[in-house]
């Protein structure tokens, strides 16, 4: 399997309505870890309507896109429900704590970078 | 064509299950028992190709298959594989798993079951049908529900669904009398299987089961004996019942409103005669006078019969003996008594099987661990990490943090960023220290406490300088303990409803410890030119990387931590190293950090404190202000503030080698505590220890390996502190 890359964007803790309302620009994809929590990918600035919202550079996630395909593969090491298309799944693939987001055409799968080569291994 | 049963070879036809080819063969599949071939009792398993407890009678017969009986006396030996190298290869697990998604499953292929298969269609579901003669061996329900199933190639299937339908059918009922453990006894089924595979049974007795009375032959069944006073002579015995028992155990072995059992699996049974003698249970060798004992012992309730007398826990879980046993406890309580609890799994797994897909707990690596190999370091898993624990020879690494320079990878530390308007009274009700008069730029040493008061994790709070003045910190925590502070910060302030936000930075901000007495040289050639005072912080660039820069000490020399983005870490780190190289910098590991520290006195959270530590236990009363109006723990700490104390943390000193950590401390004969922390210092010319002292009087002297140890304050190194704030 190919190497992961780095997924690059924001990660933003802020009140969970200033998320709900924020304006992503185009490319940007929103994986809401939490109502408070979200990785804003593809983006570098954001204006949020909280004094107090934390906008970080996002380093500690990796990620490979996968065909539907190589995703069957790895379906079978998710014992939890797969999420809705576009919607973030968090849990324990093989193991090893990562996110998906199914769509039409691919899955994004995201691992902290710490952890990559545990996933892959177990995987692949 | 031929298998092997205990290394002699035996012809078998097409279509022979392993248990048929047997019988064929004139013999038992074990040392006799009644045959059901259908998957219900135990009697047929063996050990077949290297797996023990295989149903003989649900495995086909192929060329070159091996059968070995189980021992008639015990269970067959365990077979371990060689041991493998933990650290070269965390995942165990061979065997393949697959995990599907289904609105109904439906356990069973008969009348009910494609009953139930049909209506779940035709409500538009989908439906996932699970047979035995489709090659689907189910071996247990669990809440979800899931459904666990081998599969005929060897790989595991677990079935995630809304709704499960048990439609397994009956099962025919084995005899209990006394011979019923003789060869040559089949249920009525069983012989019909037989017969129709062309295997010749000799002169067959056919009795109903409640009018057999018992059976008679040496080892194999000759004469048989009804309650009407008649005798048979025969080759084999055909055991025949009007009555099914339900075949429910899937369905006992789960309480879940999405778990329903239907058909003959569901239906009302009437329980057999009360037994009065043989064999109940022939998974576990039960006999009715063991029942009977066990009864008169007082255990009078078939889940504590079952428990005294091992009846019912055996290979069948209950498949052959649970009608009898129900009997039996119907008739002495006179109650009608429901089955026991069904306990997965129904079939025999191997560890492999039921360890399909388990994984290990998986370790991180930090950004700098290809660095680390690269230098020649023994890596070793630490508080959920991969982390180098020397690099050859820890000694070179103290030394170079003592006399010279050193980098170490703290990336593993937990780091956090906090704000909002509620920030500082939240922390202020956290930690036991004052949070309020920290200045922007400046850290604080902060111990976390539980609510008894006890240490649960230490760390830093620095405060942030704001352009908008604002409140904004930035938290550490140890390296095992940040995820569970995490959790523990945002549990309390969401009990507290207060206006704070928290963000996890462990896994994306890596951090070089840089420490020793040139650390400041160092930096200032790489950039840092005016860098920190101590336990002052401050946000700067360090050979061009934007870094957060924390000057503390763990050490006992002067440490800067400086915190970056984890993408840029090799770049730091090989910038540091290239720049220190004049210098005789060289990276220490956890090895030579713990020798360190303890030279220090510091404590290590989880390995010098034990669940119950408190502060005033540990000597760091100073990091508490029982002043403060609230904060997590203080109210069990003032409760006991006067009381006298019981065990402590001590320094301890002694000459010779560094005993074991763990080992005994002695006073006066008695073991009083033990050494949590040694270390033969060769800077200091003598071992230094941490160690629990547990009965009072606490003692000056005490006895560790043999030798006379000595009650000392700590810091045995710097006592003063001057070489970490210089």
């Amino acid at each position: 399997m190919r190497a992961p890359e780095r997924l690059h964007g924001l990660r933003v803790v802020a009140k969970p309505e200033a998320i709900d309302a924020a304006v992503l620009p185009v490319g940007a994809t929103l994986l809401r870890i939490a109502p408070d929590d979200a990785i804003i990918t593809n983006v570098a600035t954001l204006t949020l309507d909280d004094p107090f919202a934390i906008l970080e550079p996002e380093y500690a996630f990796v990620h490979w896109r996968l065909s539907l395909d190589e995703f069957a593969e790895v379906a079978d090491h998710i014992e939890w429900p797969l999420p809705s298309p576009g919607e973030l799944g968090q849990g324990l693939i093989a193991g090893v704590p990562a996110k998906i987001v199914i769509t039409s055409d691919d899955v994004l799968l995201v691992v902290s970078a710490g952890l990559a080569h545990e996933l892959a291994e177990r995987l692949w | 064509m031929r298998i092997a049963v205990d290394g002699e070879p035996i012809e078998y036809a097409d279509g022979d299950s392993v248990a048929v080819a047997i019988v064929r063969a004139g013999q038992h599949p074990q040392h006799g028992g009644t045959l059901c071939l259908a998957g219900d009792c135990g009697n047929c398993c063996a050990e077949i190709d290297g797996v023990a407890f295989t149903r003989t009678c649900l495995t086909s017969a192929r060329p070159g298959l091996r059968v070995t009986r189980h021992p008639a006396v015990g269970a067959p030996a365990l077979r371990l594989e060689p041991p493998v190298d933990p650290v070269a290869s965390p995942n165990f697990a061979t065997t393949k798993l697959r995990r599907l998604h289904a609105d109904v499953v439906v356990i069973g292929a008969g009348e009910s079951g494609a009953a139930a298969a049909a209506e779940a269609r035709s409500d538009s579901r989908d439906v996932m049908v699970l047979a035995g003669e489709m090659g689907h061996d189910v071996v247990g329900v669990y809440p979800g529900p899931v459904v666990i199933v081998r599969l005929a190639n060897g790989e595991m299937l677990h079935v995630h669904a809304h709704d499960v339908v048990i439609a397994t059918g009956a099962a025919e009922l084995h005899p209990v009398c006394d011979g019923n453990m003789l060869r040559g006894i089949y249920t009525g089924a069983a012989a019909e299987r037989l017969r129709a595979a062309g295997v010749d049974l000799g002169v067959v007795a056919t009795v109903e089961l409640d009018q057999l009375s018992r059976v008679e032959g040496d080892d194999r069944v000759t004469v048989v004996h009804t309650i009407d006073g008649s005798t048979t002579t025969c080759d084999s015995l055909v055991v025949t019942s009007r009555n099914a028992a339900p075949r429910d155990l899937l369905a006992r072995m789960v309480a879940d409103p999405h778990v329903r059992t239907v058909g003959p699996a569901a239906a009302s049974f009437e329980l057999p005669p009360e037994p009065t003698s043989g064999t109940v249970c022939p998974c576990s060798k039960v006999m009715v006078e063991d029942l009977q004992m066990v009864w008169d012992k007082g255990f009078q309730h078939i889940e504590l019969v079952k428990r005294a007398s091992l009846c019912g826990t055996g290979t069948c879980q209950g498949g052959a003996c649970m009608p009898h046993l129900r009997a039996f406890v119907t008739a002495k309580s006179g109650q009608l008594t429901a089955p026991f609890t069904g306990r997965p799994a129904s079939r025999q797994l191997t560890i492999s099987e039921a360890a399909a897909d388990m994984h290990l707990d998986p370790f991180r690596r930090t950004a700098l661990h290809g660095e680390h190999l690269a230098l020649g370091a023994r890596m070793d898993r630490f508080g959920g990490w991969w982390r180098p624990w020397n690099y050859g020879n820890f000694l070179d690494e103290y030394w170079a943090v003592r006399e010279g320079v050193s980098l170490g990878d703290v990336s593993t530390l937990g780091k956090m960023i906090v704000t909002g308007p509620d920030v500082v009274e939240a922390l202020e009700r956290i930690y036991p220290t004052t949070i309020h008069d920290i200045r922007p730029g400046r850290s604080r040493y902060v111990l976390l406490l539980n609510e008894r008061g006890h240490l649960i994790d230490d760390g830093m709070v620095c405060r942030e300088a704001t352009e908008d003045g604002s409140d904004r910190f930035v938290l550490t925590f140890t390296s095992g303990g940040a995820s569970f502070a995490e959790a523990w910060i945002r549990d309390w302030i969401e009990s507290w409803d207060l206006d704070v936000h928290v963000l996890d930075r462990t896994l994306g901000i890596g951090a070089i410890n840089v420490t020793g007495p040139l650390a400041g040289e160092l930096l200032r050639r790489v950039g840092l030119s005016d860098p920190p005072r101590f336990l002052q912080h401050m946000h700067t660039d360090v050979a061009g990387i934007p870094c957060h820069v924390l000057r503390l000490s763990f050490t006992g020399e002067a440490s800067f931590e400086l915190h970056h983005p984890s993408v840029h870490s090799v770049e730091l780190w090989q910038a540091l190293m290239a720049a220190g190289r004049e210098m005789g910098v060289r990276p220490h590991g956890l090895q030579a950090l713990f020798a360190l520290r303890l030279e220090k006195g510091h404590v290590i959270v989880g390995m010098d404190t034990e669940m119950d530590s408190t502060p005033r236990r540990l000597n760091m009363d100073w990091a508490v202000k029982l002043d403060k109006e609230a904060f997590i723990g203080r109210t069990a700490l003032l409760r006991t503030a006067d009381l006298d104390d019981r065990r402590k943390l001590f320094g301890l000193t002694m000459d010779g080698p560094a005993p074991v950590e763990g080992a005994p401390i002695w006073v006066d004969g008695d073991i009083v505590g033990h050494v949590t922390s040694s270390f033969r210092s060769p800077g200091l010319g003598r071992t230094v220890m941490l160690g629990w002292q547990k009965h009072t009087p606490f003692a000056n002297t005490v006895t560790i390996d043999g030798r006379q140890a000595h009650v000392t304050h700590t810091p045995f190194y710097d006592p003063e502190g001057a070489r970490a704030r210089a």
